[in-house]
């Protein structure tokens, strides 16, 4: 473990990868609509950190713009216009909540375990990458170019989706 | 020089089914715009039409490529690789697929007279879902896979909530919706494992990158496969991730239910198949020696289907509700086909084909109950079982094509649904996993039970009305093609299974094949 803090850049990705849990458990487990907004905000911003320390800096600049920029901004607009500042009830049986709350001990811990176990295994930083902007568009428009078309189809479906369930019917007014 | 859109142009052609689909479906929003209210249906035969352009562009590709193409094919060496695969486990898949899809069209064509909503929307969001399904069977790239997923479940979740005014498809939609987006997530993050382990997300490749990580990682393939498991035993229906089922297939339109359950569960068998074998190959071979560690992940598929079989056949004998006794009957249907997944590591062409044939009966078999569900429950305005009461007498053909279907599914003999357990079995003995084997055969009696109620509901039990149920041609023809296809397949199964093996022998070739 020592090895893996003498590196720089591991710390720095503890730093960011903990304010960034602790901004996400926020919007978990946090009460108020405008609360979770932002710490969703900050939760992205730690996002765009990590994709720094990975050596893609256009991903970072892509995800402050798209996320914190646009989406966050989409959000809290909502929130103003719909005036959602109530907070949800938790009415949850208690068996319930047992229940979730092993499974997710469960899996938590599996994972710590199998991370712990792995630790120095793999490289935190990938060497070698072509991570220039050219070489971002050519793996778009070409060898995923299918998947990048079947998104945008993703997309016109969602928007129709959207628009059917938030549109208010004549019979319904 | 490297490949750009405008390059691989002459790939495109591999794609033209789902290109068809997209652009009838982009055509059928317009035309949906321009029409007034009462003559939506125009867009239903429109969407009818693309469909079976696409089934066309399928079987002509299909018959094109018969004996020399049942090698894995790459699509374009520096081009897509394998985000595009056209392989005759693709082809049959989609075909499958795209009947369903055409089938589940003429139903909703009828649904929606006499009622008021969005009708044009249902038919191109069937069409956007249905290219979704077919790239889940044309990829064996985790990224082209995922979104192909997405496509095929965001409509799904507007469609299952589509009739606003009623209170249980607003519930089913919401249901789906909730439960679908954990599936992906649980889906996405298995995912990353794999392509953490690998370093690749393309499953071709990723078997030998896999088998180099394995020794020291094996946790993390456990950890995968349980996501992955997880969140495509959602898509399937399968026990324990089947609660969202009954009240989906329940609340949801009943063409929408008869969708899920038919296209939707294909394609996430078609998904599976690739996604929960062939990155474990390696993981499964290990299992068998003496050294291993980890979960036996074959016996974790062998026990999901027994639970299947077991929880669906059980819940399914305590059901009046027509609609939801088929969810849990199609829960039960899911343990069957995964008796073929767990039986598939290192074995023969044959059970990969198995299960391809159990998938195409099952298509026709599911959908023919569904249009007699819909045409019995909507004529009597009660979707209980005494719905179906005197049916024998009041449209004996419909009541005899229902028969037909019922006695497939529970598999009588003689019927498709018969072989289509024959051969599932016999494969999964041939793979050491008799013990699933008989415990198939023994739930599959309990399954006759709950058919049979609707059968004595039918001939022995007097209709509320003398009145004769009126079918319209489309959903007649429909339903005699299903019942002609489950009797056909039934006498000569070897029609179908032929195929089936092919394409069983070129999936098998896709594990060979070199990245």
């Amino acid at each position: 473990m020592i090895d893996f803090f003498s590196q720089p850049t591991n710390l720095w990705f503890v730093v960011i990868a903990f304010l960034t849990l602790i901004a996400s458990l926020g919007v978990v487990a946090g009460e108020k609509v405008m609360h979770l907004a932002l710490n969703l905000g900050g939760s992205f911003a730690g996002v765009a950190a990590l994709f720094v320390l990975l050596q893609s800096p256009f991903l970072a600049i892509a995800q402050v713009l798209i996320y914190v920029g646009a989406i966050l901004v989409m959000i809290l607009f909502g929130l103003m216009l719909t005036g959602a500042h109530a907070t949800e009830p938790t009415g949850v049986e208690t068996g319930k909540k047992v229940t979730v709350a092993t499974a997710v001990i469960v899996l938590t811990a599996l994972t710590i375990w199998g991370v712990y176990g792995s630790a120095g295994r793999w490289p935190v930083v990938p060497s070698g990458l072509d991570t220039s902007l050219t070489a971002l568009g050519q793996a778009l428009y070409g060898h995923w170019g299918v998947a990048f078309e079947a998104a945008s189809t993703l997309l016109l479906a969602a928007l129709v989706g959207a628009i059917v369930v938030s549109r208010r019917e004549d019979d319904e007014a | 020089m490297p490949p750009t859109l405008i390059d691989i142009t002459g790939q495109w052609q591999y794609l033209l089914a789902e290109m068809v689909l997209v652009g009838g479906g982009i055509v059928a929003m317009i035309v949906d715009l321009l029409l007034p209210r009462r003559n939506k249906s125009v867009v239903g035969y429109f969407s009818l039409a693309i469909v079976l352009a696409a089934i066309t562009v399928v079987a002509v590709q299909m018959g094109r490529h018969v004996g020399g193409y049942l090698q894995f094919q790459y699509v374009g060496a520096t081009g897509w690789k394998n985000t595009v695969v056209v392989d005759l486990f693709a082809q049959l898949m989609s075909l499958i697929m795209l009947v369903g899809a055409l089938f589940v069209l003429v139903m909703d064509v009828y649904d929606w007279r006499g009622r008021q909503g969005y009708e044009g929307e249902s038919y191109y969001l069937i069409l956007f879902a249905t290219t979704g399904a077919l790239l889940m069977a044309n990829s064996a790239d985790l990224i082209t896979l995922f979104i192909g997923m997405e496509l095929l479940s965001l409509p799904s979740y507007v469609l299952a909530g589509l009739h606003r005014q009623n209170v249980k498809s607003n519930e089913a939609g919401l249901k789906y919706f909730l439960y679908g987006g954990l599936a992906t997530a649980a889906i996405l993050y298995g995912m990353s494992f794999l392509y953490g382990l690998s370093g690749t997300t393309d499953l071709v490749a990723m078997p030998s990158a896999i088998a180099s990580q394995l020794p020291n990682e094996r946790l993390f393939f456990d950890i995968a496969f349980a996501f992955l498991l997880l969140g495509l035993g959602f898509k399937m229906a399968v026990v324990p991730f089947h609660m969202w089922a009954p009240d989906v297939y329940e609340g949801a339109p009943t063409p929408v239910t008869a969708y899920l359950s038919v296209v939707s569960k294909v394609a996430g068998f078609a998904m599976a198949t690739r996604v929960l074998i062939v990155p474990f190959l390696p993981v499964v071979a290990e299992s068998t020696t003496a050294a291993h560690t980890g979960l036996p992940l074959v016996t974790i598929l062998a026990i999901v289907a027994v639970l299947s079989m077991l929880g669906g056949n059980a819940a399914a004998l305590r059901q009046r509700n027509a609609k939801r006794l088929f969810a849990y009957s199609s829960i039960a249907q899911a343990g069957y086909v995964l008796v073929g997944l767990a039986a598939m590591p290192g074995q023969s062409a044959a059970t990969a084909g198995s299960m391809v044939f159990y998938l195409a009966v099952y298509a026709l078999m599911n959908v023919g109950a569904f249009v007699t569900i819909e045409w019995v429950t909507r004529a009597a305005g009660d979707e209980s079982l005494a719905a179906f009461a005197g049916l024998g007498r009041r449209s004996p053909w419909m009541a005899f094509a229902f028969t037909v279907c019922l006695l497939s599914l529970g598999g009588f003999p003689i019927t498709a649904g018969f072989w289509g357990k024959f051969f599932l079995f016999s494969f999964a003995v041939n793979a050491q996993l008799s013990w699933l084997a008989y415990a198939g055969m023994v739930l599959s009696v309990i399954s006759f039970v709950y058919y049979f109620r609707f059968i004595r509901q039918m001939y022995f039990v007097r209709p509320a009305t003398a009145e004769t149920l009126q079918v319209d041609a489309g959903n007649t023809v429909v339903l005699a093609l299903c019942t002609v296809g489950v009797l056909f397949f039934g006498i000569v199964p070897n029609v179908l299974m032929g195929p089936a093996q092919a394409v069983g022998a070129s999936f098998l070739s896709m594990l060979n094949a070199v990245p």
